[in-house]
């Protein structure tokens, strides 16, 4: 078991493209890191140099202490699951699962107990000796998880290993990885696209955005201390309200869109920083769930709104607002505000979400004042996308 | 240590795993019609094209016909005459050593070829039109032009020899007892290499290049990869082409008719050519119907034990279920 380490790693590929960018990572021995951004960031191409199946193009990967650059895969002592799983059609889940140590040249005996342990802990028992088209994804996607793991690698490395399961499957698997890594203590990177299978399965969190790093922290500080627009968008469901804004030039004023907000003291006490964005554009962020109906004072953060559109979950109901301001969009995130529904019979322009409690009960077309508290508001440098603290 | 895992599938799921195993003995017995149906038309060929004709030379091989007059009737005398022939005996040994010899150097080569073309992305439509060449050149013609290379005397191969310090080059190629066979038989791969060699390039082009990386991490060598991915990917492919190299050498005639017609002695007689000698020189049909019979029932029986050997007749993918 060991570490993985990478400094500085490129990836140009042969077209000229640049799909990783100075790519700095350590995950500790037995630590859970989830690597994650939008489809295309470069995810997989990270996984794929850390297993050798991809050249680096600059920088260096280590695998415990070693440096294993230019070291073919088979030697790089790593498991892989990879996105199509990529089980061996000819041989049977047995087959596949033991594989790695029949080349390992373990003997017989031990192969076959180390197969039925594996077979076990993955619920695979009564499938050992059919072949891979006979299961169902689930189960395919628990062969390819049996072969890393039978053969105890230095670390395991998982490309959107959940991705081509049904949701309810992709909640149950999700547990099931975690038990058994934690259980192996195996250092494992782990990449998805599905932010809150970053969120609730990693002990860090790197995301990625057109092969850079955005941040790489807990889930906790990603969602209350994302450092930029991009890891705000990112991070939450739904996704953070983000709102153009600016700031009046005495600073006493936020204009947003047909509102003015009055900026406290104690605003600028948080954000030293936002001083000295007088008569200047800003970024306002506030999360849908930090929004409440009411409590109209001066020690919350107000915006005068009107409902466009009530979502009801049961556990929360999601509703939808128009503040008469522009809301900023970023770009390689999905956007879950109702904005296509503006021709609604009272035209109102969503543009943002609040996450409600489900005992309140709102109209469309009511008008209404949401608040939150002043630690919960966030603001951004719409230029360089960086948080004003 | 970890607890037994609990959870159990969902009934759709189940369901959709369940094999032909698990259905009642009545919807097995009518997927059993539905594969007869579907075989018909393959059944009806093979009955034409296979079945037919040896069946009929098994009937003419009973009867002492010159080609011209009318049948006699002459029950196994025929056969009683193969079975103690020994230029049949002979022949018999020629073709399968031919043959044998011919699967040993072809598939290794047309592989080794095939796998080298399908790992090169530019010019691979150029290639295969280049490979296909010899395919659409007739085969006498080709012999013809061996014929010329070959000469001891006037040959390419001699002018080489006498003006390039080749000197091993210098042989009686077609002419020499121990030389002649094998030079049919490289001469028979040169023919048939090329087509081959597309096969198990399409072949080996159709494998999912993420086994092989599975593979690689998984801790195989180039020569662990091949055996345990290209090989069992490439069963069908391998049958095909063997039964095609195998039942292809044990009936080739005409090159050999033209290049030595048997000789020198009867070091390259075959058995194809001692039948057509036995037809057309000897006009002893129902001879030649014997050793009609005895080449299409090895024909046919090389082909079934390669097909029952591999498990072809299995009928399932060898791809589906890598995702
Ligand atoms: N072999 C390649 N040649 C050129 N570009 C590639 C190659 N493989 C991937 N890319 C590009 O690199 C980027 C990152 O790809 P990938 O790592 O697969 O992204 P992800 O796994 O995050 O979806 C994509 O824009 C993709 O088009
Ligand atoms: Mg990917």
């Amino acid at each position: 078991m060991a570490s993985i380490t990478l400094e500085k790693v490129n990836k140009i590929y042969a077209s000229g493209f640049e799909a990783v960018h100075e790519f700095d990572l350590h995950v500790a021995d037995g630590e859970f890191v989830v690597l994650v951004g939008p489809s295309g960031c470069g995810k997989t191409t990270i996984l794929r140099m850390i297993a050798g199946l991809e050249e680096v193009s600059g920088g260096s990967i280590y695998i415990g202490d070693r440096i294993v650059n230019g070291i073919a895969p088979k030697d790089r002592d790593v498991a892989m699951v990879f996105q199509n799983y990529a089980l061996y059609p000819h041989m049977t889940v047995a087959g596949n699962i033991a594989f790695a140590l029949k080349l390992r040249k373990v003997s017989k005996s031990e192969i076959s107990e180390k197969v039925r342990k594996v077979g076990e802990i993955l619920g695979l028992s009564q499938y050992l000796n059919q072949r891979p088209r006979q299961l169902s994804g689930g189960q395919r996607q628990r062969v390819a998880m049996g072969r890393a793991i039978v053969r105890e690698p230095a670390v395991f490395l998982m490309d959107e290993p959940l991705s081509n399961l049904d949701a309810s499957l992709r909640a149950q698997m999700r547990v099931e990885v975690l038990r058994i890594q934690r259980h192996l203590q195996v250092g494992t990177l782990y990449v998805t696209h599905d932010q809150v299978e970053a969120m609730t399965m990693g002990d860090r969190v790197v995301v990625l955005k057109d092969g850079h790093v955005q941040q790489c922290d807990t889930p906790k500080n990603l969602y209350s201390h994302p450092t930029n627009l991009f890891v705000a968008a990112f991070v939450g469901s739904p996704a953070m309200n983000l709102f153009k804004a600016g700031i009046s030039s005495n600073g006493d004023v936020l204009d947003m869109g047909s509102q003015s907000i009055r900026l406290t003291e104690e605003l600028y006490i948080m954000h030293p920083t936002l001083r000295q964005y007088a008569s200047k554009s800003v970024v306002v962020g506030v999360r849908p769930e930090h929004l409440l109906i009411g409590e109209d004072r001066a020690d919350r953060f107000t915006i005068s709104s009107v409902i466009g559109l009530v979502e009801v979950l049961g556990s929360d109901t999601l509703v939808h607002f128009s503040a008469g301001a522009e809301r900023m969009y970023i770009e390689g995130v999905a956007n879950e505000a109702a904005t296509d529904l503006a021709d609604n019979e009272f035209n109102v322009k969503n543009e943002g979400i609040a996450r409600l409690d489900p005992k309140v009960s709102v109209r469309i077309g009511e008008k209404v004042t949401l608040s939150a508290e002043l630690d919960s508001i966030y603001f951004f440098d719409p230029i360089t996308g960086n948080v004003i603290n | 240590m970890l607890g037994k895992s609990e959870y159990s599938l969902p009934p759709s799921i189940k369901k959709r795993n369940s094999r032909r195993g698990d259905l009642p003995k009545k919807v097995v017995g009518s997927y059993w019609k539905a594969d007869l149906v579907g075989l018909m038309p393959t059944m009806a060929l093979y009955v034409f094209l296979v079945l037919l004709p040896i069946v009929i030379a098994g009937l003419l091989s009973l009867y002492s016909w010159n080609g011209v007059g009318s049948l006699r009737f002459s029950g196994f005398a025929n056969w009683d005459a193969f079975f103690h022939d020994p230029i049949a005996a002979h022949s018999l040994e020629v073709t399968i050593v031919l043959a044998l010899v011919s699967w040993a150097i072809q598939t290794p080569i047309s592989m080794a070829l095939g796998f080298f073309i399908a790992g090169k992305q530019r010019y691979r439509t150029v290639y295969a039109a280049l490979y296909l060449l010899p395919l659409l050149l007739s085969t006498v013609g080709i012999g013809l032009v061996w014929q010329a290379l070959l000469d001891p005397n006037f040959g390419g191969l001699a002018w080489l020899a006498q003006n390039a310090g080749l000197s091993f080059l210098q042989q009686n190629w077609l002419g020499s007892n121990s030389l002649a066979l094998w030079t049919i038989i490289v001469l028979i791969a040169w023919q048939f290499i090329p087509f081959h060699t597309l096969l198990y390039q399409m072949g080996r082009r159709q494998v999912p290049n993420v086994l092989y990386e599975a593979a690689s991490i998984d801790g195989a060598t180039k020569w662990k990869q091949f055996v345990h991915i290209t090989l069992p990917q490439l069963r069908y492919t391998i049958v095909v082409s063997s039964t095609l190299m195998l039942v292809g050498s044990l009936t080739y005639f005409d090159m050999i008719y033209v290049l030595t017609d048997g000789g020198p002695g009867d070091t390259t007689r075959v058995l194809s050519l001692d039948m057509y000698q036995a037809a057309f020189v000897a006009n002893t049909f129902g001879y030649a119907s014997v050793l009609a019979v005895v080449l299409g029932v090895i024909g046919v029986v090389v082909a079934l034990l390669l097909v029952r050997f591999t498990g072809f007749s299995s009928l399932s993918s060898q791809r589906e279920g890598i995702a």
